[in-house]
């Protein structure tokens, strides 16, 4: 929100005092700006590195130790990039809230899509310990889906109708 | 050179030389540390944090931050032009290593212990398989001397053409 839109905005007489202040204090950096740093440049670019997928840990071979270490190079990068999401998501949240102050209750769709994501996140990489590897959140995968086929979604509760399966003695 | 108290009246080698009056040699801590502490930070200032802050100003100034780009098609941008600053980019650049080039490195090391493994692997199954079956004349297979043997045959030998006969061993 620069200068131009305080003064866009019909200011009145106080208001107009302190745009000019303003103006004339940052004057000298405006001139800087204009006749020495802005012709002497020549824009650059830069990207944003683009990593190729590679196999992911259920399709290694066990004994390919290289492909493991892809996949669980991968699987770092990943957990980066959701953690990013994440964090994302939850600013919005939290500078909506600041915003709104009492009105809070505006931001709940937000609020909604943070938890939302947020648990999606602790079902991926939640419970696993600050060691984790690759092979230990596909063993966390695997437990999970077994654990929905006895009790249905994760945080619904134990099924109590579900009983473990009896060794069939033969004859 | 000709120093004469007219010129410098302020120097003040001896007070018996002067005439006896004044110039007292005054008795106070050494200033040595301190004068000497002052030196270091003057010469090191203008020797590390001028050079250093001339450098970032003018990066700043005349070369500034990059503009994030997509990509063209076609292209692998070099891996320091993955950074915004251009100090950051010339540390990339001339002083890091490739990520890239660290990551293949550390595949290639892991895949040397990985063969290494499997290899020992191997031959320990060889071994077991040896020590339990012990059929191959290899390891466990303990090789019997024979020249005492036939040293015995030989005098044996020798025994039977001197004797002859029914006294032939």
């Amino acid at each position: 929100m620069g200068l131009d839109d305080w003064e866009s905005a019909n200011p009145n007489a106080y208001v107009k005092f302190w745009i000019n202040v303003l103006r004339t204090l940052e004057s000298p950096l405006v001139w800087f700006r204009e006749t020495i740093v802005e012709p002497n440049r020549t824009p650059y670019p830069y990207y944003h590195q683009k990593f190729a997928r590679v196999p992911t840990i259920d399709q290694c071979y066990d004994d390919d130790s290289l492909c493991k270490f892809e996949a669980d190079e991968q699987f770092k990068r990943d957990k980066k990039v959701d953690s990013a999401i994440l964090q994302i998501l939850r600013d919005r949240w939290s500078k909506c809230v600041l915003y709104q102050g009492h009105d809070r209750e505006v931001c709940d769709p937000l609020k909604k899509i943070y938890h939302d994501a947020e648990v999606a996140w602790f079902s991926k990489y939640g419970d696993m310990g600050y060691h984790q590897t690759v092979e230990t959140a596909y063993m966390k995968q695997k437990h999970r889906m077994v654990w929905e086929r006895r009790h249905g979604p994760i945080g619904s509760g134990v099924n109590p109708d579900w009983k473990p399966v009896q060794p069939t003695t033969s004859d | 050179m000709f120093i004469h108290p007219l010129f410098f009246p302020d120097l003040k080698t001896s007070s018996i030389k002067l005439g006896g009056h004044g110039g007292h040699f005054e008795i106070k801590p050494s200033q040595w540390q301190w004068t000497k502490f002052k030196d270091f930070v003057h010469f090191y200032v203008m020797v590390g944090a001028v050079p250093c802050l001339a450098v970032m100003f003018l990066s700043n100034i005349y070369v500034g931050p990059a503009t994030l780009t997509e990509v063209p098609e076609g292209y692998t941008p070099q891996h320091w032009e993955y950074h915004k600053h251009p100090i950051t980019r010339f540390f990339a650049k001339y002083l890091h290593q490739s990520p890239q080039e660290v990551y293949e490195k550390k595949m290639a090391r892991l895949y040397e212990k990985d063969e290494l493994q499997k290899m020992r692997t191997l031959t320990m199954k060889l071994d077991e398989l040896m020590r339990s079956r012990n059929d191959t004349q290899v390891y466990y297979y303990r090789p019997i001397s024979t020249t005492h043997f036939r040293q015995r045959e030989e005098e044996a030998e020798q025994l039977r053409d001197q004797l002859g006969g029914s006294h032939a061993p």
